[in-house]
């Protein structure tokens, strides 16, 4: 008889069955393409955070000073090196309004080599450039911004205010504010 | 003599013939009993209850930055006509680019019991069930889950006395939540990039062992 109840469990499958049922979500998860920005302190403690290499630095510089007529000043020169962007940084804590300039444009620029700003991001100019001196028409996607600052370079070099609303402008975007 | 030797055993013959034994007026009333195995039917919802699902997909906002999170809240109930005494939780089907899955954590999950929602251990203790035991866990391991049999389980008070956690016939709906957090550090490499798998959700008569009870 026990013979017979083994032999039977075994055709069942040698165990207990239990029900069951199952069901699924299937969950789709996209990564955005977002900036971070990074401000000229950022850039200037490069040294301090592991966030790049000095060949990534140089790099970066080496495509601002081919992309740029502002930047990057060969203030010793021996090519554009470190210590120039560190020039540029210390030049624009309290010095002129065009030095103020230079600081924050170079770190939207720095920004742009390393992937922090993206170039076809549109940015909203009403409130930094309420005269349109850029000429965008109070807004452009960071290409145009750039492109708009870089023929102001030359003869007659900007005023002083104008340099303060190209730095404000460099400072918002800097920042993620526009 | 002879004779009623002989009358014995036409008596013996006789009564062998009738069967051996005496026989009862009886009278055998049947029943006929039909026996069907019930089935269970575990049906979720993402909507708050408002549409039910065999099989549902879910594609979260595409423009996910670093420390952002998402969460979903799943409704599970049982429309078929057998009990489900617990349900497990695991993932399969991992897909996607750039190694996206493994700066997404999973960062709370919970369920509800008899004392409502619970969060085990603040809703991370599930981290050492799956992968490599430790926090945080990454959304690679908990889609490994089914590969590597690891779920995580959850049944109706203290799994022994208080019946099937999706009672059959929709009895009651239980709900679970899960919360996705993109690493705040993940860098540059992993934007546009994508992840996806299946969550599954497995309702079981199959008795356990809890392993958490709040």
């Amino acid at each position: 008889m026990c013979l017979v109840l083994v032999l039977a469990l075994g055709v069942m499958g040698g165990g207990v069955a239990y029900f069951s049922d199952t069901t699924v979500i299937n969950i789709t998860l996209t990564a955005g393409h977002w900036e971070q920005g990074g401000s000229p302190g950022f850039w200037k403690n490069w040294d301090k955070h592991s966030t790049y290499t000095e060949t990534d630095i140089l790099d970066f510089l080496d495509a601002v000073d081919e992309a740029s007529d502002w930047l990057v000043p060969d203030t010793d020169n021996n090519g554009v090196d470190i210590s120039d962007m560190e020039a540029v940084f210390e030049a624009g804590q309290g010095g002129t309004m065009e030095q103020k300039f230079l600081r924050q444009y170079l770190a939207t620029w720095l920004n742009v080599e390393a992937g922090r700003l993206l170039g076809s991001t549109v940015h909203v100019l009403s409130d930094c450039d309420p005269s349109n001196y850029l000429g965008l028409g109070g807004q452009g996607t960071l290409w145009e911004i750039i492109a708009a600052i870089e023929s102001k370079y030359g003869t007659p070099p900007p005023t002083d205010d104008e340099f303060e609303i190209m730095k404000d402008i460099c400072d918002a975007l800097n920042k993620l504010e526009i | 003599m002879k004779k009623i030797a002989l009358l014995c055993l036409a008596l013996v013959l006789a009564l062998g013939a009738m069967g051996g034994a005496i026989a009862y007026f009886s009278q055998q009333e049947v029943v006929a009993i039909t026996m069907t195995a019930g089935t269970p039917d575990l049906q979720l919802s993402i909507d708050d209850g408002s549409t039910w699902h065999n099989g549902v997909s879910v594609a979260f906002p595409t423009d996910w930055a670093p420390g952002d999170s998402y969460s979903i809240e799943v409704w599970t109930k049982n429309v078929g006509t057998s009990g489900l005494w617990a349900l497990y939780v695991t993932g399969n089907n991992l897909g996607g680019t750039g190694g996206l899955c493994d700066v997404i954590n999973i960062t709370d999950v919970a369920y509800t019991d008899t004392i409502g929602w619970v969060h085990p251990a603040g809703g991370t203790y599930y981290d050492g069930k799956f992968g490599n035991g430790l926090s945080p866990l990454t959304l690679r391991e908990l889609a490994n889950g089914q590969t590597n049999n690891q779920a995580m389980a959850f049944c109706w008070g203290d799994c022994a006395t208080q019946g099937d956690y999706l009672p059959a016939n929709s009895g009651r709906i239980q709900k679970f939540y899960i919360e996705f957090t993109f690493d705040k550090d993940a860098g540059n490499e992993y934007r546009g990039k994508t992840a996806s798998f299946d969550l599954v959700f497995l309702g079981s008569d199959d008795p356990f062992t809890p392993v958490w009870i709040p």
